[in-house]
């Protein structure tokens, strides 16, 4: 490709445009670095000598922005390595030390300290880039500042000629992975001999490796031990020379035995020694175990002693490096010396990294990169725990002297998959079974599963050293993990999932939360108090099963996130308060009413839902049916009727799938609940039907209900199952009192028709919409139907009297029954009614006085029960201060402010009579609170109702016709102008009461 | 100790034939791939660098755009071996292009905007060469006299290499900011060699009249 070999006469090939052959090679020779003249080209092509300007130049600025911009180590020859100066700035250099991916290593004099250095100069390659260079700078300042006895000391970095350097602390010792070398060498007879990489005379690799198979290191040396290493020394370079004797350590064990300082130390090492020296001296361990296994030596107990003192010394200096935010990012053997004294240092601190592997790559010199690499490094990414990672990969390396991977380039394509290690030979060996648990945990896959910082590692290794028991669990949590995940993709991709969704829930809640401001604050307590707690136990646990529950429970968790958030929408804004759950504890509400909001959070926590019973082996139809009558009853509660049913339809279609799917069997306990779940739904749609003025799909889903009730013998014999029919009961029965109250909420009407009676199932008289049966008979109706209640819920009660729901529910069936018995004219059966019910609230309030939701049920009951007439003002007045007394816990709860402003405005009606003013000063209070509502929940029907309504009523209280007008103008704007479509709806019906009311004034004098 | 590594497959160094290639990955399995995945790693990483929208640059790095682009290829190896009708560095090239444009049409489909819509890529190669010339040469342009300027130049440049045929600018991206060779152009670009090279030819000459245009003005 060369231009001059090439001659003239090959421009033309025939296939390609003759420039091109030109201008490739001008190319091809700047990228080599070169500087071709273009006149060159013209002079020897002058036919196309304008095109080759033209062509030449763009091609010139092209590739140098390319070259600027782009890395482009692929293309920068390996051989063009700059001429190394011998002097470079203010060091004057001796000889070449070592060559690596990123430079070279000279060793060096710093002239003006009069000290030899180790300079590292950058490959040309590499520095070119602006961003590398910037990099590196800002690496070589944060390394120079690590002090620390096992870090090869960076003094600083400079640039020179265009050369960038770097100067470190010269070692006089080999690296770790000339020692595995050598010793498999050693170990192995059959094995080419290994020439020295680093010629030197001071200290052989061969030493090295006699050491660490001979000596104990020791740890933290003083000058004693140091000088005592020294004169051990001779005993490595005697054996040295003695190729077949490495078991001879006897005389450098002895020797070390005598030395005074770290005592306790010394004696568990010379035990250690002695041992070994006894069985290596009578069975040379290397042929023997060689015949039997070639890849597994059986390495003296010191040899692995020392290894774990070398790498507990590493992770001591990782521990320190990391507290200063610096990561090595390349721990490898390769950068780990051994020097004479036996200290261990680390040298490229935060140096070596991703560039290394850009320029590393063609040389294949990335494969010893590679191999030790986490594989979340590979894929791009890591904290400190890659370094954990790599550092298990040398002690697993120097435990085994096998390469810790097969295949470690197939980590490239898959980092995960083809992370896993090749363990036989660490198990086939004679190291420590603790030993070998603290190199799996170190090179864990999962950096979660790791040692959790360079501290832990390292408190292990010493632990083992000192023969106590280690930290890192025993089980071999690795393969087993691996196993796992093979196993159970299902789970594995749930875990994935339900994480992103918790991450979601965080942010519809953060979303919601400013939406919302108040509220959500509680909830998110409630959320971190959920995780923080499943952290702890998931700690306790094992591994595999931790990794399994974590994917339940964060499973678990999201489904507790939902019903936190449920709870606290449920549980406001409910003036028709009804499924407020009073065995649950309560939540301190705060002051929100439903929105729009609530159902879209709702809603897209239901897609979570779909998409995990989707995506997942685990059932989850159970859960979404749940989150669907959910998302039923908070549509129900914000007058999205048809929205609300539409839920229910769904919530009820997957309840009966499960039904007909599963071994469904009425008489186990999951059979139960999943006709209780049935039940429930129906239950609700019950409630909507009737509110959309549908009674007879009410009454069909009511008989739906009691039929699947009647059709269980055991559930319908269970207290549950009875309770559950009680609730039915009456909740048809009331209903066909609330359609007719005359205060209250107004339920829009609708076609009503004849329900028969509950047993005349399959005989029911059918009647069209337009034939209304009589008010008394459908309170007859009414009234059987709740004395069947009754009697139910009264035998519940007198089975279970500390059962808070039962109780609560018979005062509202109670309270049904004051309506009923003041519509049939029965006065002394209404009162008695009504002190019943008020007394069950009462004591459940004196027994529970914390707990506000019976507080505010009596209220409730206080207020629906009273009406206009003055005597009902004493009951309102205890409403009123039951009310008050909520408020001041909770000043902004929605549910307790419209309960007392319906509280005000019957004492309003109750004080007409007597007191025109005190009544109309009540009703303005009551439209104050009712206006407040609106504007904070314009979106809640219910509460422009009120106010309308009120409103209404002040135009008949107020006695200036002026200002009566402005009451009724304020309502027609209210009806005109208010919420969206469901408000809209709701408020319709008020125009034509608002025009009466209008023409009533206007023709009134 | 790098050296000592398994080393069963080496990618050869001289060019085989796409049938020659096709042996290979056959029968060296994963092992071989992952080879020529090294082989071609930097050139790669180049690519991806180059094509690679700014924007996304904050949220993902080159190495995870190659590590998704390695996962694919070997789950997709067997479509080489059956025979596509391209050499395996330009099929692996195409495969991590794909990851890439993927990659960046998930992270934006988030957030899509008018203006991102137009980024996004739209030519026959779903790529952004246009773009991304135009950046590269302006940045290199950069200088803080000409950053007020530096926008309308951008535009120009923008528009006239978008007067450029779609394939001449390809041409010249992959020539230049890939460093392909003609005929790997022109199999990534269904050309013949000829048509490639007459192509590459018009176009770098078309680039030097527009920057010449752009450097008088600057003057």
């Amino acid at each position: 490709m060369d231009a001059a070999d090439r001659g003239d006469d090959v421009v033309d090939d025939g296939v390609r445009h003759p420039v091109d052959i030109l201008a490739e090679e001008y190319a091809e020779r700047l990228r080599r670095g070169e500087r071709p003249a273009i006149s060159e080209y013209e002079k020897k092509h002058p036919e196309y000598a304008s095109l080759i300007r033209t062509v030449f130049e763009s091609i010139a600025t092209v590739e140098r922005i390319s070259s600027q911009k782009l890395s482009d180590s692929a293309t920068f020859p390996q051989t063009a390595r700059q001429t190394t100066p011998q002097v470079l700035g203010d060091f004057q250099i001796l000889r070449e030390i070592g060559r690596g991916g990123m430079g070279v290593v000279y060793e060096a004099i710093q002239q003006s300290l009069h000290r030899r250095v180790a300079l590292k100069v950058i490959n040309a390659a590499v520095s070119t880039n602006d961003q590398h260079r910037t990099r590196f700078q800002r690496e070589a300042e944060s390394a120079a500042g690590l002090h620390h006895t096992n870090i090869v000391q960076v003094y600083g970095s400079g640039e020179e000629q265009g050369i960038q350097y770097y100067a470190m602390q010269l070692i006089d010792g080999v690296t770790l992975s000339d020692v595995i070398q050598c010793l498999r060498s050693m170990l192995t007879p059959n094995a080419a001999n290994t020439k020295p990489i680093y010629p030197t005379n001071r200290f052989s690799i061969r030493d090295a490796a006699n050491y660490l198979l001979e000596t104990t290191v020791s740890h933290r040396n003083g000058i004693a031990a140091s000088k005592r290493e020294l004169e051990s020394k001779s005993s490595f370079r005697r054996s040295s020379r003695n190729q077949s004797t490495w078991a001879g350590g006897k005389t450098a064990s002895e020797e070390q035995n005598n030395a005074p300082p770290f005592a306790e130390e010394m004696t568990l090492e010379m035990h250690q020694s002695t041992g070994d020296v006894n069985s290596s001296s009578e069975q040379p361990v290397a042929p023997a175990s060689s015949k039997a296994n070639p890849h597994s030596f059986s390495l003296p107990k010191n040899y692995i002693r020392n290894v774990a003192k070398l790498i507990a010394n590493v992770a001591n200096a990782l521990e320190y490096a990391h507290r200063q935010q610096v990561l090595h990012r390349d721990i490898k053997p390769a950068n780990l010396l051994l020097d004479k004294e036996g200290t261990v240092w680390i040298t490229d601190f935060g140096l070596a990294r991703r560039m290394d592997l850009d320029s590393a790559t063609q040389t294949g010199e990335v494969l010893g990169t590679l191999r030790y690499m986490a594989p979340e490094q590979i894929a791009g990414g890591g904290d400190a725990r890659i370094d954990i990672y790599s550092l298990g990969i040398c002690l697993f390396e120097l435990l085994t002297l096998t390469p810790a991977f097969e295949a470690p380039k197939l980590r490239l394509l898959d980092p995960n998959r083809h992370s896993v290690l090749q363990t036989s030979p660490l198990r086939n060996s004679l190291i420590p079974r603790d030993l070998q648990t603290i190199t799996l945990k170190a090179c864990a896959i999962d950096p979660e599963h790791r040692y959790r910082n360079a501290s832990e590692f390292e408190l292990d290794l010493r632990l083992f050293l000192e023969d106590r028991p280690i930290r890192a669990r025993k089980t071999t949590q690795f393969e087993a993990l691996t196993r796992w995940a093979r196993r159970n993709p299902a789970i594995a991709s749930l875990a994935a999932l339900s994480g992103i969704m918790l991450v979601s829930i965080a942010c519809m809640l953060a979303v919601w939360n400013r939406q919302q401001h108040l509220s959500l604050i509680e909830i998110g307590d409630l959320y971190e108090k959920a995780e923080t707690n499943l952290r702890e136990k998931s700690k306790a646990l094992d591994d595999v099963k931790k990794e399994k529950s974590r994917a339940e429970a964060n499973l678990a968790l999201a489904t507790n996130a939902f019903d936190a958030i449920f709870d606290n929408i449920a549980s406001r804004g409910s003036t028709l308060a009804s499924t407020i759950d009073f065995e649950s504890e309560e939540l301190d509400l705060s002051g929100t009413a439903l929105s729009e909001a609530d159902v879209d959070l709702l809603e897209s926590l239901l897609s979570y839902f779909e998409q995990l019973g989707e995506k997942n082996s685990v059932d989850l139809r159970d859960e979404t049916a749940d989150a669907w009558k959910r998302v039923g009853d908070i549509q129900q509660k914000m007058g999205k009727l048809d929205e609300s049913h539409e839920s229910y339809e769904k919530a009820l279609l997957l309840l009966q799938t499960i039904a007909k799917h599963a071994n469904f069997d009425s008489t186990n306990g999951a059979g139960q609940r999943l006709l209780l779940s049935q039940i429930g739904v129906l239950q609700e749609m019950i409630q909507t039907s009737a509110m959309r003025g549908r009674m007879m799909i009410a009454i069909d889903r009511y008989k739906e209900a009691r039929t699947l009730i009647e059709s269980s013998g055991d559930l319908a014999k269970s207290s549950e199952g009875r309770f559950a029919l009680a609730k039915l009961i009456n909740s048809i029965g009331s209903f066909s009192a609330r359609v007719q109250r005359p205060n209250g909420p107004r339920v829009p009407n609708g076609p009503l028709s004849f329900f028969g009676p509950p047993d005349s199932r399959g005989a029911e008289g059918r009647t069209g919409p337009g034939l209304l049966p009589a008010a008394d008979m459908r309170a007859r109706i009414g009234t059987e139907l709740n004395q069947e209640a009754l009697s139910i819920l009264k035998e519940l009660v007198e089975e279970s009297p500390d059962k808070a729901s039962y109780a609560v529910s018979l005062a509202r069936a109670l309270r049904d029954e004051v309506r009923f018995a003041r519509q049939r004219g029965d006065r002394s059966e209404a009162e008695q009614a009504l002190s019943r019910s008020l007394s069950i609230l009462e004591s459940l309030v004196t027994k529970n006085p914390e707990a506000r939701g019976f507080q505010y049920e009596l209220a409730e009951t206080l207020v629906v029960t009273s009406g206009w007439r003055p005597q009902d003002a004493e009951n309102l007045d205890r409403a009123l201060h039951v009310c008050d007394e909520l408020l001041k816990a909770s000043p902004y709860n929605s549910a307790y402010l419209a309960l007392k402003a319906t509280a005000l405005s019957r004492m309003s009606m109750a004080q007409r009579p007597a007191n025109r003013n005190r009544s109309l000063e009540l009703l303005l209070q009551a439209t104050l609170i009712q206006q407040d509502l609106m504007d904070r929940f314009p979106d809640v029907p219910i509460y422009s109702m009120n106010l309308v309504e009120s409103l209404i009523r002040l135009t008949e209280l107020e006695p200036k016709p002026l200002k009566a007008k402005e009451h009724l103008d304020r309502a027609f704007q209210i009806v005109a102008s208010r919420g969206g479509k469901g408000v809209q709806n709701k408020l319709t019906p008020y125009l034509e009461r608002l025009k009466e009311r209008r023409r009533a004034l206007d023709s009134a004098p | 100790m790098a050296a000592t590594g398994p080393r069963n497959a080496m990618f050869p160094q001289e060019p085989l034939s796409i049938e020659d290639e096709r042996e290979f990955l056959r029968k060296g399995g994963e092992a071989a791939l992952a080879d020529a995945l090294l082989f071609y790693h930097s050139k790669l990483e180049r690519i991806v660098q180059f094509r690679m929208e700014p924007a996304l640059r904050a949220r993902i790095d080159t190495a995870d755009v190659l590590q998704e682009s390695y996962l694919q290829i070997s789950r997709r190896a067997q479509e080489f071996i059956d025979g596509v009708p391209v050499s395996l560095f330009v099929w692996i090239r195409q495969r991590v292009v794909q990851t890439l444009i993927d990659m960046q049409r998930i992270h934006f489909s988030d957030k899509r905007n008018a203006n991102r819509e137009k980024e996004l890529p739209s030519t026959d190669y779903g790529q952004t060469s246009c773009l991304s010339i135009a950046r590269f040469l302006l940045d290199d342009r950069t200088s803080p006299s000409m950053a007020a300027a530096r926008s309308e130049e951008f535009e120009r440049l923008q528009s006239a290499l978008q007067a450029m045929n779609d394939t001449d600018r390809e041409v010249l991206a992959m020539r230049h900011f890939e460093q392909l060779n003609n005929l790997q152009v022109a199999e990534a670009l269904n050309l013949s060699p000829t048509a490639a090279s007459n192509r590459y030819i018009r176009a770098v000459a078309k680039l030097g009249d527009i920057m010449k245009t752009l450097s008088t003005k600057d003057a």
